[in-house]
C-alpha cells in the first residue's frame, strides 16, 4: 500500500461506543470511492473526522505524505467537505454566498471556465439562496466547497432528494473533478452514485471492507441488512 | 477563510433584517409606552387611595367655613394627604365606626363667640382608640390648624368691622360683615399652590415616571431581541461546521455574528429614542428629563448595559434557535427577569432575598444602572461588561459542542 496517500487505522469513539475501529484504506488521485453501509454505521462520522469537524480518536489521514489530521492548515487547502445539508446563508444571494469562500478574481474565473461553470451556478447568481430550489442549493453548496482548488472532495449524500436531471448534472461535475486528478470520497445510499464510483466500500461495525458492486441493488440490500 | 469576510456577510444579513426589526420595534415601543402609562396611573391611583378621609361637622351655610376647608385642601396642592368630607355628626360617627373615615372634626356653631367670651367651646377632633402613628399626628395638627384658621379669620373680620364702625360711619357694619368675610376668604384662604409636594418616588431623587421609564426600557430591550429572531432562527448548523473546517472556529463565528447584531440593536435603539418623544406626546405622557443622558459619564454605562443585554439574548438564541421555541425562551426570560428585577414593579417592594437575587441578574444590573444615571448616583459598566463576555464565552462553547456533535 502506498502510505503517502492512505487512511491508516482511523479510530473514533463516543464514550464507550466505538464507532470506527481502525479504518484503513489506500487512496489515490483520480479515484471516486463510495462508502456504503446501514444507517448509523459511521459514514458521516468518518467524513466529518476526515474533514476535521470532529477530532479523531487515533490514526492518520495521509495525503502527499502529510498527515492532514495534524496539518490542519494544509488540510484546509486540500480538502473540501460538503455535508448532508446545504450550508448557505439564506438571506444572501448566491453571489454573496460564493463571495464568502472565493475572492472576486477566482470567483469570476471559476464562473467562466471552472467548476462553477460546470455546476451551472451562474444561472442564478442574483437570486437569494433561500428562494433557490433543492437542486440549485446543492449545486451552490458544492460550488462554495470547491473554492481554493481542493484535491480531495468529501461528499455526504450529495444528490439525496434531487431529481434525476440534477443528480446527473452533479455527477458529471464530480466526474470532471475526478478526471482532473481529484479524489472523491462519497457517503451514499444512492444507486446512481454507487454506479459512478470506481470502488464501493462497506462500512460495518466500525470497519471498512471492499464490496464488488455489479449494479445488483437487491444483493447489496441483503448484504447491508446482514452487516 | 477570513473572519472579515464572514463578518461582512453577517453585516449584510443584519441590514436585510433591519426594516422588519424597526417596524416590530415601533410596535413594541407603543406597547411599552402604554404599559408605562398604565403603571404610572395605577401607582398614582393607589397613592390617592391612601389619602386620609376626614369628616367635617360644621355649619356650611357660613361662607367662610367652606372656604376654610377648601383652602386647606388647596394648600395641599398635590391633594396628597387629606380628603375633607362634610357630614352631620351622626353620620360622621357611623362612618368612623365603619372605618370609612379616619377621624372627624366638629366645629361648634358658637366656637368663635365662645373664644371671645372666654368660655371656649373647642373644636373637637374625634378618632378611634388605638389610632396612632403619622396619620393620627397629622389629624391632630389639622385639628389645630382648623382652630387657628377659624380664630384668625374671625380676628381679621372683627378688626375690619371695628375699622368700619370707627372710620366709616356711613357704612352699615352688619351689611359690611358678609362682604368682608367673602372678600377675606376669597383673597386669602382660596390661594392655592402656596407650596408644592415633591414625591421622591421609589429611589432617591427619582420620580415614579422616570423609574418606570428605566424599568420598562430594560424590559423593552430584552423583548426587543424577538424582533431580531430572523437573524437567529434560520442559521445553518452545517454552515457552522464547514466554517470551522475552513479555519473559522466557534469563537470567531460567535463574534462575527454578535457584532452585527449589536450594531443592529444600537441603530434600532437610536431610531426608537428619536421616535419616543413623538410617542410620549401621542399618549399624553411627559418624557423623563434626558439631561442625565447627556453627561459623558453616562455613555459607557449605557453602552455596557446594552452590550450585556444583547450578549444575553445572543446566548439564549444559541441555546434555542428554533423559531417558536427561541422566541418563547426569550419572552419567558425577559418577563421573569422583568418581574424579579423591578422592571414593572419597584424592586424596593420585594423581600430582601428577592431583591438580592434581582440585583445579581442582568436585568437587575441594568435597571439599577439606568436609575443610577437618572438619579445622579451613577451606574456600573464593569459588571455588565463581564456579564457580556461570559455570555459570549458560553455561546462559543455551545457552538463548539454543536459543531462537534
Amino acid at each position: 500500500m502506498d502510505e503517502r496517500n492512505a487512511l491508516i487505522d482511523i479510530r473514533k469513539s463516543y464514550g464507550k461506543k466505538e464507532v470506527l475501529k481502525g479504518v484503513t484504506l489506500p487512496l489515490g488521485k483520480g479515484q471516486a470511492l463510495a462508502l456504503a453501509g446501514p444507517n448509523g454505521s459511521g459514514k458521516s462520522t468518518l467524513l466529518r473526522l476526515l474533514a476535521g469537524v470532529i477530532p479523531s480518536g487515533g490514526g492518520e489521514f495521509r495525503w502527499r505524505g502529510e498527515d492532514l489530521l495534524v496539518n490542519r492548515a494544509l488540510a484546509r487547502k486540500l480538502v473540501a467537505y460538503v455535508p448532508q445539508g446545504t450550508p448557505l446563508i439564506d438571506e444572501l444571494t448566491a453571489w454573496d454566498n460564493l463571495r464568502l469562500w472565493y475572492d472576486r478574481q477566482s470567483l469570476e474565473q471559476s464562473l467562466s471556465e471552472g467548476m462553477l461553470r460546470q455546476l451551472g451556478v451562474g444561472d442564478f447568481l442574483k437570486t437569494t439562496a433561500g428562494k433557490l430550489s433543492g437542486g440549485m442549493r446543492k449545486r451552490l453548496s458544492i460550488g462554495c466547497a470547491m473554492s481554493g482548488q481542493p484535491e480531495i472532495l468529501l461528499l455526504d449524500e450529495p444528490t439525496a432528494a434531487l431529481d434525476l436531471v440534477c443528480k446527473q448534472a452533479l455527477l458529471d461535475a464530480f466526474d470532471l473533478f475526478r478526471r482532473q486528478g481529484g479524489l472523491i470520497l462519497i457517503a451514499t445510499h444512492d444507486l446512481l452514485e454507487l454506479s459512478c464510483c470506481d470502488r464501493v466500500l462497506l462500512l460495518s461495525h466500525g470497519t471498512l471492507s471492499p464490496y464488488d458492486y455489479d449494479g445488483d441493488a437487491r444483493r447489496l440490500a441483503q448484504v447491508l441488512e446482514q452487516a | 477563510m477570513n473572519g472579515g469576510t464572514y463578518l461582512r456577510c453577517q453585516a449584510k444579513r443584519a441590514l436585510r433584517v433591519l426594516p422588519q426589526m424597526l417596524i416590530l420595534s415601533l410596535l413594541l415601543l407603543s406597547v411599552g409606552v402604554l404599559l408605562g402609562q398604565m403603571l404610572t396611573q395605577r401607582s398614582q391611583q393607589e397613592e390617592s387611595k391612601k389619602k386620609t378621609q376626614v369628616g367635617v361637622v360644621a355649619d356650611r351655610s357660613l361662607s367662610f367655613v367652606s372656604q376654610i376647608f377648601d383652602g386647606l385642601e388647596n394648600f395641599d396642592a398635590s391633594r396628597f394627604a387629606l380628603d375633607f368630607l362634610f357630614m352631620e355628626e351622626e353620620e360622621a360617627l357611623k362612618e368612623l365606626r365603619a372605618k370609612k373615615i379616619s377621624a372627624y372634626i366638629v366645629v361648634p356653631d358658637d366656637f368663635v363667640i365662645s373664644v371671645y367670651a372666654g368660655n371656649v367651646n373647642p373644636v373637637r377632633y374625634v378618632t378611634l382608640s388605638g389610632a396612632s402613628g403619622t396619620t393620627a399626628q397629622l389629624l391632630t395638627e389639622v385639628g389645630g390648624a382648623v382652630s387657628r384658621l377659624f380664630l384668625e379669620a374671625e380676628s381679621a373680620l372683627v378688626g375690619a368691622r371695628s375699622y368700619v364702625v370707627e372710620e366709616l360711619p356711613e357704612v352699615d357694619p352688619d351689611a359690611a360683615d358678609q362682604a368682608l368675610a367673602d372678600r377675606y376668604t376669597a383673597l386669602t384662604l382660596s390661594r392655592d399652590k402656596l407650596y408644592r409636594v415633591e414625591i421622591l418616588g421609589y429611589a432617591a431623587s427619582l420620580s415614579t415616571e422616570t423609574y418606570y421609564f428605566c424599568g420598562i426600557g430594560t424590559l423593552f430591550l430584552m423583548l426587543w431581541a424577538i424582533s431580531c429572531s430572523p437573524l437567529f432562527s434560520r442559521r445553518s448548523r452545517e454552515l457552522c461546521r464547514v466554517l470551522s473546517v475552513r479555519g473559522l472556529g466557534s469563537v470567531k463565528q460567535v463574534l462575527c455574528e454578535f457584532l452585527p447584531f449589536l450594531v443592529l440593536m444600537l441603530v434600532g435603539l437610536s431610531c426608537i429614542l428619536a421616535a419616543s418623544g413623538v410617542f410620549f406626546r401621542l399618549y399624553g405622557a411627559e418624557p423623563p428629563p434626558m439631561d442625565p443622558l447627556r453627561s459623558p459619564r453616562a455613555w459607557p454605562v449605557l453602552l455596557s448595559q446594552v452590550l450585556m443585554l444583547c450578549a444575553m439574548e445572543f446566548f439564549l438564541f444559541e441555546v434555542e434557535s428554533a423559531p417558536v421555541e427561541g422566541i418563547l425562551l426569550q419572552f419567558l426570560c425577559a418577563v421573569a427577569q422583568g418581574y424579579i428585577c423591578g422592571c414593572v414593579y419597584p424592586y424596593s417592594f420585594f423581600p430582601k432575598g428577592v431583591r438580592i437575587l434581582g440585583s445579581l441578574l442582568p436585568a437587575g444590573v441594568a435597571v439599577r444602572s439606568f436609575t443610577g444615571i437618572f438619579s445622579g448616583e451613577g451606574g456600573v459598566w464593569l459588571v455588565p461588561t463581564l456579564y457580556a463576555l461570559a455570555f459570549l464565552a458560553l455561546s462559543a462553547l455551545l457552538r463548539q459542542r454543536r459543531i462537534s456533535r
